[in-house]
């Protein structure tokens, strides 16, 4: 089997994230599905140790904000911040079992949540939408078959 | 070191959150960005224009003759109430020539466009449209619905646009009764997805339930006597400037089809 190169291998996982961010769903399925750039570059922190790794999750996050419409720098804040506790926990992310891994994209999930939403607050106040909340529920279930698929692409 | 590995990227992301909602010196950036990106949006809209070509291909030359024909008996309706429009039109060219007024009706052209999604973001209120740049569409122009205003493009890319729609909290429109001319502002508000607030209406102004605002021309943004909401609650609150009042927006998004924007004000 060959195993792709980082580089490619992100570029290919982030248009495949940008098409799963941008597909015209109705608000309560938007509001509760997976953060798919999270959960995709995940995978590549853990399995791609490269250097300036949260350089890429700030060019990422931009590029998200634009494709979603969102002020500048939003979803780069809330990436870059759960990027930096996947890469404290990468080592034991690696060896752990799924559902501890699962526990683990709940936890980062939830991060970027928050970084997300108090940015948001910070600037237009509160708002009503509550099915966000379900987000990094989802992403930590979806993690086994984002896992699943994405090794089968890494050893393509 | 570690430290500005860290910190650096966060101080990046928060500089481009606090210029990106204070300036606008970052829409360069951003619409060249979206151009770069703009394949993505036609690749997630294939399946709804595949969706909308079958079903086009699947209608009955029945259901044709027959939306012909409704469609007929509307435009022929239209025009006769259009005729209405054109004498008062001139009545008012008239009246205004009559009073030295420099106040004169405004005429607009239209471009027509597809609704291909809604709510690509999370937290704002926006709808994407199948027409962009190439089309001669811009930044800032107004999009109207069937009923009313729905919004303002924020944003463009050579085959669509993005409307952020009335009701989001960091669109503002000027309106006015259209009972009696009060003016104000209206607001989306965070906590409901379905109202408008009212801002900088003095208080005991003369507002009833049911009064409809029209979006107002000051500012020269926003067209003229466009509806934008219906009044829902009207109160004088103490210690308050100014008076609370919540509209419901009249143009509601569900179900619509087809968006028109506005070319020049």
């Amino acid at each position: 089997m060959n195993i792709q190169r980082p580089y490619v291998f992100l570029l290919k996982i982030t248009l495949f994230a940008f098409i799963l961010s941008a597909l015209p769903f109705n608000d309560a399925v938007l509001d509760s599905s997976p953060f798919w750039m999270l959960l995709l570059y995940t995978y590549w922190l853990i399995h791609f140790p490269v250097k300036g790794s949260l350089f890429i999750a700030l060019i990422l996050g931009v590029l998200l904000d634009v494709l979603q419409g969102d002020l500048l720098g939003q979803n780069a804040l809330a990436l870059i911040v759960a990027s930096i506790f996947i890469n404290s926990v990468k080592q034991s992310f690696y060896v752990s079992n799924l559902s501890t891994q699962q526990i683990y994209v709940f936890l980062s999930s939830c991060l970027y949540l928050a970084f997300f939403f108090l940015s948001h607050f910070l600037i237009h106040g509160l708002t009503d939408n509550y099915y966000l909340l379900l987000a990094p529920l989802t992403s930590a279930l979806i993690w086994p078959v984002v896992r699943f698929f994405l090794f089968k692409c890494k050893h393509q | 070191m570690y430290f500005l590995k860290i910190f650096t990227p966060i101080a990046i992301a928060i500089f481009l959150i606090i210029f990106d909602y204070k300036f606008s010196y970052l829409n360069n950036l951003r619409q060249s960005v979206a151009a770069l990106i703009s394949p993505i949006y036609l690749v997630v809209s294939l399946p709804s224009k595949l969706y909308t070509w079958i079903n086009e291909q699947g209608t009955s030359k029945d259901q044709l003759l027959n939306d012909n024909q409704s469609l007929n008996s509307e435009l022929l309706k239209l025009k006769v109430r259009f005729q209405q429009v054109d004498a008062l039109a001139l009545e008012n060219k008239k009246l205004n020539s009559l009073l030295e007024s420099s106040y004169a009706l405004q005429k607009n052209s239209f471009t027509v466009a597809r609704i291909e999604s809604v709510a690509r973001s999370r937290l704002k209120k926006q709808i994407v449209i199948n027409k962009g740049s190439n089309d001669n569409l811009k930044v800032g122009q107004v999009a109207l619905g069937s009923n009313g205003v729905l919004g303002q493009i924020t944003q463009i890319t050579p085959i669509n646009a993005s409307i952020l729609i009335a009701s989001d909290p960091t669109q503002f429109v000027p309106i006015k009764n259209a009972r009696n001319g009060i003016q104000g502002m209206s607001q989306g508000v965070a906590e409901n997805k379905h109202q408008l607030l009212v801002k900088f209406i003095e208080p005991d102004s003369d507002i009833k339930i049911n009064d409809v605002f029209v979006s107002s021309a000051l500012g020269s943004k926003f067209p003229n006597g466009y509806p934008v909401g219906r009044v829902t609650h009207a109160e004088q609150r103490k210690n308050e400037s100014f008076m609370y009042i919540t509209l419901e927006p009249i143009q509601q998004i569900h179900n619509l089809e087809f968006v028109v924007i506005l070319n020049n004000l």
